[in-house]
């Protein structure tokens, strides 16, 4: 038994040692090799000009600033394309790039563009923030891991004697430390190249107010083609055939067929019936009447027309908004219809939960065999996560293989 | 008459055939989309072709391409065109050529029988049949505004029924009038609006969309 335990011991020993030596020459640590070794020329060249046009515009008492900072914030911005680039490159970080804000009209907007451009100010805050980050980076990525190759050279070349062997030692132990002590100090850059040369936290909202709007006018757009498909296709061609078969019935009654005109008019009953139900199907996909009692009624509605065992539970201390109410209960639909397609489920339950922290949720629990994904085909699940993403709400699948599946819609209620 | 009948919509193609079967017509032919009604015009070689504008795959103009293409290798068959909704330019594309023995129509038009076997027959004969709907949308898009104005109410029924490709004589029966009375008022028409005078119906069509601007 112990025998056993020392074996695995040492087993595990050797893995680590296998792995120590190997790191210092391993791709990612010749590439972090090479970013640190390139900083110090990139980064103090970037500095000498930043520092060059401060100093031009201080010391000229602000008269030469007016030409020196739009130069100074271009230069910022091409700079960090450069860093941003590098650690593409390098590092495999992909920072992405930041967007200028647009131009302002009249001339606000025109100094405003020129000399306040955050993003310029930014990525000259990392020049600045960046000269000791690059000394730290050139010791432990480069010093650490040239020192004992240099020293073994200047110990062979000088025949040193044993004296030499604690320095030698220490050398040994920092080259072999260097890959992950350059990793941390990266860690550190990289939040920093996040921070300044990536786009700034309103601009991301910015980006995915777009994203969310540009996804809710398409969708509006694509149901509202849909809905005249449906008409064009539906209604509207069986209400043509029904007037044409009306036509058809009237010439056998003028011609005093009454046998065959009666028979088309019997058919003729039976299309009305047929347009009225497809008539009030169509108004349920487009906003269904029980909603405008509320959620709860809706969902118990929905419910019931459910081939699955459904179960309705709302906690709501008030009412939600129109948007919420729709978007929820368009959801429930979705899931209920996935589970009964896709998941053999016997039973679901919904929960629609108001907490105090105005979050309303949606959870639709099912008992199928689960392995949901949100990109499955055919699921629409993913559209659906889209169409909640533009009320600022998510969707979270819970779905292991075997079951259950659970879904939950989070929406804040301000936004709606 | 021998008809190929193009209609996407099942329950309206049925429809359709049931009524033209019921009038005494052939249907050699009930296709749901354009290159299927290409290949069996191709092989059956009907007199007339009743079709759809908007059919698979893209729902747009498949059926008005179809039957230009059509006439433009036939000109001798008659081309009668369907559609849900009245949009002057197909008029005028399907007009732009020879008018003679090509009819647009609303689809609701088929549910008055009478009126649709008129206009049918009408095609068939080489004339012409357009949808009231139509022409009131291409005299109210009218450049000639100016110049309408100057007719008498009376006088603007006429041109209208005369720009759906209405004889005189059924101009007459339409407004209940005679078709002597008929006969001065299109005098007076192509008076006023400075039109040549032509005794055969669809030339005179012609020249009534041709001053509308089609």
């Amino acid at each position: 038994m112990s025998e056993n335990a020392v074996t695995m011991a040492a087993n595990r020993v050797t893995v680590v040692a296998r792995r120590v030596l190997r790191e210092p020459f391993t791709a990612r640590a010749w590439r972090t090799f090479l970013y640190c070794f390139c900083q110090p020329f990139v980064h103090l060249l970037s500095l000498a000009v930043v520092v060059t046009l401060l100093l031009g515009s201080t010391v000229s008492v602000g008269l030469l600033a007016p030409l020196l900072l739009p130069a100074l914030l271009a230069f910022g911005r091409g700079t960090g394309s450069v860093y941003r680039g590098m650690a593409r490159n390098l590092l495999d970080l992909d920072v992405p790039a930041p967007t200028r804000a647009p131009r302002r009209s009249g001339m606000l907007g025109f100094v405003v563009h020129h000399f306040g451009d955050g993003v310029g100010w930014r990525a000259i805050g990392y020049v600045l923030a960046k000269l000791l980050l690059m000394s730290i980076e050139f010791v432990v990525g480069v010093a650490f891991r040239l020192g004992l190759p240099l020293m073994l050279i200047g110990v062979v070349g000088a025949r040193a004697g044993i004296e030499s062997m604690p320095l030698l030692i220490i050398w040994v132990a920092l080259f072999f430390a260097s890959p992950r002590l350059t990793e941390l100090v990266l860690l550190l850059d990289q939040t920093l190249m996040w921070r300044l040369l990536g786009p700034s936290e309103d601009s991301l909202r910015i980006r995915e107010l777009e994203q969310t709007r540009s996804h809710a006018i398409n969708e509006a757009a694509a149901t509202l083609r849909r809905i005249e498909r449906d008409l064009h296709d539906g209604a509207q061609a069986r209400l043509v055939a029904l007037g044409m078969q009306l036509g058809r019935a009237e010439r056998q009654f003028e011609r005093g067929n009454t046998e065959s005109g009666l028979e088309l008019l019997r058919e003729t009953r039976a299309e009305t019936r047929a347009i009225v139900h497809e008539l009030r199907d169509l108004v349920r996909g487009i906003h269904p009447p029980a909603l405008d009692g509320g959620l709860e009624p809706a969902l118990v509605t929905l419910a019931a027309k459910t081939p699955i065992a459904t179960s309705v539970r709302v906690h709501l201390t008030q009412r939600l908004s129109a948007a919420a109410e729709t978007i929820l209960y368009f959801s429930a639909a979705e899931l209920l219809t996935n589970a009964a397609k896709h998941s053999g489920a016997q039973a679901v339950a919904i929960t629609v939960i108001g907490d105090e922290h105005a979050v309303v949720q949606l959870i639709v629990t099912d008992d199928g065999r689960g392995g949901a994904r949100l990109d499955g085909a055919g699921s629409g699940l993913r559209g659906l996560a889209e169409r909640i993403r533009t009320l600022d709400g998510q969707l979270t699948l819970l779905s292991p293989v075997g079951g259950p599946t659970t879904v939950t819609v989070r929406l804040p209620l301000s936004g709606g | 008459m021998r008809i190929v009948v193009a209609e996407d919509s099942p329950i309206l193609r049925a429809g359709l055939v049931g009524l033209l079967e019921d009038e005494g017509h052939e249907v050699v032919a009930a296709v749901p989309d354009a290159s299927r009604l290409r290949e069996v015009v191709a092989e059956h070689r009907p007199e007339i072709v009743v079709s759809d504008i908007r059919m698979p795959p893209t729902h747009t103009d498949e059926g008005l391409r179809a039957a230009i293409e059509l006439r433009a290798a036939d000109p001798n068959l008659r081309i009668l065109i369907f559609s849900q909704y009245v949009e002057t330019q197909y008029a005028s594309r399907l007009l732009a050529g020879n008018s003679a023995g090509v009819g647009y129509l609303l689809k609701e038009r088929v549910m008055d029988t009478k009126d649709f076997m008129d206009a049918l027959e009408r095609v068939a004969a080489g004339g012409t049949a357009l949808d009231p709907e139509v022409v009131s949308q291409l005299v109210g898009a009218s450049n000639s505004r100016r110049a309408l104005d100057a007719l008498s109410p009376r006088e603007r029924e006429v041109l209208g029924l005369m720009g759906e490709g209405r004889s005189n004589a059924a101009i007459a029966a339409a407004l209940f009038v005679t078709e002597r009375a008929v006969e001065k008022h299109v005098a007076s028409i192509f008076t006023k609006l400075d039109l040549p005078v032509s005794s055969a119906d669809n030339r005179r069509v012609l020249a009534v969309l041709r001053y509308l601007g089609v």
